[in-house]
């Protein structure tokens, strides 16, 4: 079984080279038998993968310790769902996962045929990618590298990843990194045929989505599963794993944005082109950097060689993708011209600005202790407190341009629209930030970001109100049919909107959480009481219980608000015999308003303990404000009428 | 109550609370400013290697260093005071931002300087891209002016050859 999944990676490795050779020799002499042959190489090596991949889940099911990642990454007790999981533990198995996704998304646009000629090279290109994949995994690191003997029991599992998060949160990330190979293989492939028109972008844009929407997952899923495991009670850290998912995020959003301009007015040809190549260079790059171990992360895979083979494709990548689009600039010609400064196309350009300068405070952030060590010696460390002073104002930058551009028309806009535009949504916002000084929202930075966050949630509802009551007057419907209707036909644009909503739900808790968090940490006996906000936690118990081989001593503090009884809270440690140090199992007791989170650090023979207690305030926005994304992203993508994009807006059209 | 904690666990507990012991003595002793503790250890990082900023880290170094915190600051000690202490221990990589100094201002204004040139770069394409779409409007202006004038032309041609014939 061992030998049969290493044996379809090696195979599959030679199978791959000769599907992009038949695939580029086929289309070159125009010889249909040799294409069609090189397709089915592609899928043998997809369907190899899938053999792999399941008898490497098998091996980790039945827990066959003589193979080293299964030793490494599972014990016999660990429960089922989590020896699935251990496929993306470690290394091999993770880039084994990532293999699989990337040859199932190749042969599923290889055999779509929506253009024979696209397809060839776009399959070619990811293809080439899965080569490297399986020189990896067939030569550097081999998931099923075999012991000479057989152990008795398996090293574990690391107990931080014994959570439902950590099951979701890679699978996703990957979904959306290889997501991002798709559009940047049909980029490439349109550059080497030489369409430089906006068909690449028509034929992946589902792709493109999709990729999005699995990399916003996969950071959402990852900051929940921060916020619940770690136990320090925050949920997103800027370690460079997470930027590394974050920087491509950004990029692929900007693209999201800037090939409307493409599609409408046939501009950014450029521009797009650059974008999606960096954006998948930069999913490489991250790779590099979780890999290599170059920089202190808290969940990196440690040191390892495979960073700098990343490091290798990823140079190899940016040179041919970048010669080949300086090799065809003269072909990228487009309409160069603008009607007005202040028009909706400007207000994307400065979008994407902001979006790509965003990315390069993160990528420069992160790899700035490098650099400074490089120049000065010593290494600098780049933590929270940089990337909230540098991101936030370019952020809240950001949120404002949200709000600002579903006001601005295509074309150009006249002073009139913009007055009868702006007016309401920045009056009510005016009396929102009154109002909420008045309540006491006295942090000044708070105050301003939450009135820019009302001003977005103003303007965008207005365009729903402003559209529905169009749609009534001309059609005579009732306000419920006018709005559904109106949505339904224009899905790709409401569907915009809902994901800003959802951002902006997210972006309140952020801030909430990040402005108002309030800690307490206190070492307490038996019936004494920790004060926090309006909450009174009274330690009542102190115990253990066995779950499977594993210690779990658990402590439950009584809790009221405001005098009222809120229930009981339990924080737990848990001992696993695999592994020296306890996870923190965090209490929490959440509603819309705020997350009570309370952490057992210790305690001692008399029952003694210390609690760490954070209130943080509107928390549960952020995981709210992520499915809304989802719904958003989900409605705009849904296949049928609603999903086209809109009118073109060049000369003569 | 069951207090049943095994020999593996008990090591480790006595430890974490022999340190916390420790640090909640000061506490005890002199109430320290609980803001300016968070916003120290918020502005520190964890030395053993964790990468955790020291508010964020509960292992013993976060722990020791911790305490080291509470301590100066119930002796009376200011923010500088006790970051410096850090420093001289571990150097500036002990600091969660890299100090706006030397080589590290490159580190704050970075961001900033490539956004503006790249606003400034998004300007002078946009002013150029506006500039374009004038001239095309002015060019076809002239194109429909001449067409006028040509028409004009042919007209009073027209108004000539028919007063001839007429």
């Amino acid at each position: 079984m061992v030998d049969i999944g290493y044996a379809s990676l090696f195979i599959s490795f030679f199978l791959a080279i000769y599907s992009i050779v038949g695939q580029l020799l086929g289309q070159k002499l125009d010889n249909k038998k040799l294409i069609k042959s090189a397709r089915g190489s592609v899928l043998a090596v997809s369907i190899l993968t899938t053999l792999s991949s399941l008898i490497l889940i098998y091996l980790l099911v039945i827990g066959d310790f003589s193979v080293k990642y299964i030793y490494d990454y599972t014990s016999s007790d660990l429960p089922l769902l989590y020896k699935i999981s251990a496929l993306w533990a470690g290394n091999a198995g993770s880039l084994l996962l990532w293999l699989w996704v990337l040859v199932i998304y190749t042969v599923s646009i290889t055999y779509s045929d929506k253009l024979k000629e696209l397809t060839s090279y776009a399959s070619s290109i990811l293809m080439t990618n899965a080569v490297f994949f399986l020189f990896i995994l067939a030569f550097v690191t081999n998931p099923f590298e075999k012991f000479d003997y057989i152990p008795a029991e398996g090293a574990g599992m690391n107990p931080m990843l014994q959570n439902f998060g950590m099951i979701i949160h890679p699978v996703t990330t990957y979904l959306g990194y290889v997501g991002f190979a798709i559009p940047f293989a049909f980029a490439m492939a349109a550059l080497i045929i030489k369409n430089t028109d906006d068909l690449w972008i028509k034929i992946t844009r589902k792709w493109t989505i999709l990729a999005w929407l699995f990399l916003t997952l996969g950071n959402l899923y990852g900051a929940q599963w921060a916020y619940v495991e770690l136990g320090w009670g925050g949920y997103w850290a800027w370690d460079p794993v997470e930027n590394a998912s974050f920087i491509p995020w950004l990029t692929g959003s900007a693209f999201l944005h800037s090939v409307m301009i493409q599609e409408r007015k046939n501009m950014l040809k450029i521009w797009n082109v650059s974008l999606i190549t960096l954006t998948f260079l930069l999913t490489l790059f991250g790779t590099f950097l979780v890999r290599s171990g170059i920089l202190t992360s808290v969940h990196a895979f440690g040191n390892s060689d495979l960073g700098m083979f990343f490091l290798v494709f990823t140079g190899i990548v940016f040179v041919a993708s970048f010669w080949l689009i300086i090799d065809r600039l003269n072909m990228l010609k487009e309409t160069r011209e603008f009607e007005s400064y202040v028009s909706k196309e400007s207000s994307f350009l400065l979008n994407n600005l902001i979006l790509v300068g965003i990315a390069f405070a993160t990528f420069f952030g992160t790899i700035y202790p490098l650099i400074g060590e490089a120049v000065t010696g010593s290494r600098p460390t780049v933590s929270i407190p940089y990337f909230n002073a540098v991101n936030a104002p370019l952020g809240l930058l950001m949120v404002a341009l949200m709000g600002i551009c579903p006001l601005i028309a295509w074309r150009k806009s006249d002073m009139k629209s913009l007055r009868d535009n702006f007016l309401v949504p920045v009056a009510l916002s005016l009396v929102f930030m009154v109002t909420a000084y008045i309540l006491g929202l006295r942090k000044i930075y708070a105050l301003i970001a939450f009135t820019t966050v009302f001003f977005v949630t103003a303007s965008t509802l207005i365009e729903f109100i402003k559209g529905t009551r169009v749609r009534m007057k001309m059609t005579g419907e009732n306000p419920v049919t006018a709005l559904f209707k109106l949505m339904f036909k224009n899905r790709r644009r409401y569907g915009g909107y809902i994901i800003h909503l959802g951002l902006i739900m997210l972006i309140m808790g952020v801030i909430g959480s990040n402005a108002y968090e309030k800690v307490e940490q206190k070492t307490i006996d038996f019936g004494e009481t920790i004060t926090i906000e309006d909450y009174t936690l009274t330690y009542t118990n102190l115990a253990e219980r066995k779950e499977g081989k594993n210690d779990v001593v658990y402590a439950d503090l009584s809790v009221t608000k405001g005098g009222k009884e809120f229930g009981i809270v339990q924080p737990e440690k848990v001992f696993y015999p695999t592994h020296p140090n306890p996870s923190t199992e965090v209490g929490i007791k959440g509603s819309l308003k705020e997350d009570l989170y309370v952490i057992l650090a210790g305690w001692d023979k008399e029952g003694k303990a210390t609690f760490k207690v954070l209130v943080n305030p509107l928390v549960a926005w952020l995981w709210i404000g992520g499915y809304v994304m989802v719904i958003g992203t989900i409605f705009a993508l849904w296949p049928g009428r609603g999903a086209e994009v809109g009118p073109k807006y060049v000369r003569g059209s | 109550m069951i207090m049943k904690l095994n020999s593996i666990k008990f090591p480790l507990v006595l430890i974490l609370t022999a340190l916390f012991i420790l640090s909640s003595v000061p506490v005890l002793a002199v109430e320290v400013d609980k803001n300016l503790q968070k916003e120290i250890e918020d502005s520190l990082v964890c030395q053993d290697g964790c990468g955790m900023i020291l508010a964020a880290c509960e292992n013993q170094t976060a722990e020791y260093m911790r305490k080291i915190v509470v301590d100066r600051l119930a002796k009376g000690q200011t923010k500088d005071e006790i970051m410096g202490y850090f420093v001289d221990i571990y150097g500036v990589k002990v600091l969660a931002a890299p100090p706006a100094e030397g080589f590290n201002i490159t580190a704050w204004v970075t961001p900033f300087v490539a956004l503006i040139l790249g606003g400034v770069l998004v300007y002078l394409v946009l002013d150029k891209w506006v500039f374009q779409a004038r001239l095309e409007r002015m060019d076809q202006e002239d194109e429909q002016n001449k067409k006028e004038i040509d028409l004009s032309e042919y007209e009073d041609k027209l108004d000539t050859e028919l007063k001839k014939y007429l």
